[in-house]
Order: C-alpha cells, then structure tokens, then sequence
C-alpha cells in the first residue's frame, strides 16, 4: 500500500478513513448545540495550530495512535475492514480528547473549563464505537476495562511523582499511554489473532518509552519553567554539582547522557518493529529515528558552539 | 570566566537576549561586560546560527502526542 503524497507515514486509504472520523466528530459534536462546538472546535484545531485537526495525528512526530491498529490489521490481512478501522479511528479520537483534556487540567495548563462538560460524550462515543463490535460478553471487554484502569491508576500515581528515576519511568510515565493498545487488541480480536498481540504490546511499550523521553528532552525548558517533574529533570537534580544548574548539568553531561539513552531505546523499537511482520512500522521507525538523529545533531552543534564561546577576550 | 557563563546563561534563560545577539551582537556583548572586539564578534557571528537551531529545537511546541 503506497504512502500519500501529502504524506509520509499514511496511505491515501487510511487518509480517507480518518477524514471520514473526523466529519463524524464534527457532526456528532454540531448535535451539541452551537455554542459548545463553537468552544470546543477551536480547542480541537489549536492542539497544533492547524485548520484540519486530523493533521494533529498524522504528523510524522505524533505517536501513531490511529495507524498502529491498520497497520495490526494489514500485516494480518490484504484487505483491512474499512468500517471497523474508520470506528477504531473514531473511538481513539474520542478516548484522545478526553485524556488531553483531564492532562490539561491536571497539568494547570488552563484549558477552558467550559468545555469539560464534553467529557462523558467523550467517554460515551470511545465506549460505544467499540460496543458495534463486541457484545456485552465479549473477551475484549476484561483487557478493555483492565487497561482503563491501568492508565488511570498509573496516570493518578505519576501526577504525585517529586523525584522521577528510571523504575518510575518504565512503571508510570511512560506506561500511562497503555490505553493506545486498547485498539490493537480490538484487531486481533476481530481477526482471531490474539497470538500477534502480545508482540505488538511489547511494540508499543518500547515506543512509549521512547517517544516520552524524547518529549523529555525537547520538552525541558519548559517543564523546567512550568515546575513540571520528568526524569530527565529529575536525573539533573541527581547528578548536578553542588553549585550547579540542571540547565549547566544539561549542557555538561545531560544531553549526552539522554542522547546515549534514547539510541539505546531507538535499537530496542527496531528489533521490537521486527517481529510485526509490518514493513510500515519498520519504515516508521526508520523514518523516526532518521528524524531523531537529525535534531540531535543540530542540537550537538549548538552545544559545541556554547563551549566555544569560552574563546571570547576578556 | 564570570562573564561568558553570564552570557552563557543569558543566552539559556532569554529568548530576547538572543535575538539581540542576532540583531545586534556588539550591544548584546556590552550588556554582559563583554568587549565588542572584531575578534569577538567574528566568534560571536560563527557561532549564532548553530546556538540559535539549538534554540528551535526547544522552542514551545505542543507535546501531548509529539
């Protein structure tokens, strides 16, 4: 399946059928009255300052929360179900809403309040696309609601974190995205391939880890000015001299030493993304860790430069 | 020593600071104590761009997904 022109991770199928979500979202959001989708809409397209907030998701930088399931269903199938994965799709969107909106909240990032009404149609619309799917009965409701659990509790505990080392990082900020499994389990339950699944778990778990020290540390001027604790902060405050800064620490030693962490965890998703039997998650890995090594690069060079101002005449 | 890591810092903590170094490097020098020699200036001119894509590499960006 060829990638679309406009981009580079999805294919012109898939982009047909997130298109397709998102003119279900805005339409059940319209059911809403104008007055909210006039307060809710805006908060949708300005999560990354686009017209379409579809492009939000398929950004080459996005964690790939809407491709990972086709990508389940292609390696297992020529032919994907088109309506399942457009609800798939649809159910992600909801459940992503919802869970930015409780991070903003619980993050003070000062969402606008009046907007949290939108909540339980969130969680009733996530819920519900999965329910045309699986009866009440269902296996897939127990890891459904297992997962559920799982986040909120790791998502309660990371909040209260002060002081973040690594097993703290494995066991609850990277782990609170768990949630994105919810629709790679609903594939391999739809195909009767629940035997693929516990590869493409550990997938995501590598991701996870990579994808949030990678926020970690492109994120660390502002985490630092917001108070926020993440564990590469958290490893400044270990590892700093006694008169020095996180910010000095991090020029020192701290990009080097979160450089060093994340090619090892770049080698850990590769091999992952080689027991999928999926060439676009190969492809997307490669594509990221290309991506990653590039701004990595620009990075070292400005550091290299900062040290050599230490040539300046005083 | 004192002052390179006050501009060091500034260079860090300022995103103003930066873009004064851009727009004007011999002023942004002076602010910090730093004689505006050429010899300074050409270091100063050398390195910018490079602190400067460090810079863009931190800016704000939305971080929930990317």
């Amino acid at each position: 399946m060829g990638r679309s022109q406009a981009n580079p991770i999805a294919d012109s199928q898939f982009l047909g059928l997130v298109q397709s979500a998102f003119e279900r979202l805005r339409a059940e959001l319209m059911k809403s009255g104008t007055f909210l989708f006039e307060r809710v809409w805006p908060w949708m397209t300005d999560l990354r300052g686009s017209l379409r907030p579809e492009d939000y998701y398929l950004n080459l930088r996005s964690a790939p929360i809407l491709l990972l399931p086709w990508w389940l269903e292609l390696s297992l199938t020529a032919s994907p179900d088109e309506d399942f994965q457009t609800d798939l799709i649809y159910a992600t969107i909801n459940k992503y809403y919802f869970v930015r909106l409780v991070d903003d909240v619980m993050d003070g990032h000062d969402p606008d309040l009046v907007i949290l009404p939108m909540l339980s149609v969130w969680a009733a619309q996530f819920q519900a696309a999965y329910s045309r799917h699986f009866p009440p009965d269902h296996s897939f409701w127990k890891y459904f609601h297992q997962t559920l659990q799982r986040t909120a509790a790791v998502t309660a505990q990371e909040a209260t974190l002060r002081n973040i080392d690594l097993p703290a990082f494995l066991d609850f900020s990277a782990a609170k995205t768990c949630g994105a499994t919810i629709a790679m389990m609903a594939v391999c339950c739809r195909r009767e391939r629940l035997d693929v699944f516990p590869a493409w778990a550990r997938f995501w778990e590598a991701f996870a880890r990579w994808h949030q020290m990678h926020d970690d540390l492109f994120d660390w001027r502002r985490d630092l000015k917001g108070g926020i604790q993440t564990y590469l902060l958290s490893e400044g405050e270990r590892r700093k001299a006694a008169e020095e800064s996180v910010m000095e620490w991090l020029v020192r030693e701290g990009f080097a030493w979160a450089t060093e962490l994340l090619g090892e965890w770049t080698r850990d998703m590769q091999e992952e993304s080689s027991r999928l039997n999926s060439p676009a998650v190969e492809q997307y890995v490669e594509l990221r860790a290309t991506d990653l090594n590039r701004r990595m690069a620009g990075i070292s060079a400005g550091l290299e430069s900062l040290a050599r101002l230490s040539g300046l005449e005083l | 020593m004192q002052r390179i890591e006050e501009l060091r810092k500034r260079i860090f903590e300022k995103r103003e600071f930066r873009e004064l170094l851009v727009k004007d490097p011999k002023a942004a020098l002076e602010e910090v104590g730093i004689a505006a020699t050429p010899q300074n200036l050409a270091l100063v001119k050398n390195v910018i761009d490079s602190i400067t894509n460090l810079y863009s590499a931190f800016e704000e960006r939305d971080s929930f997904l990317t």
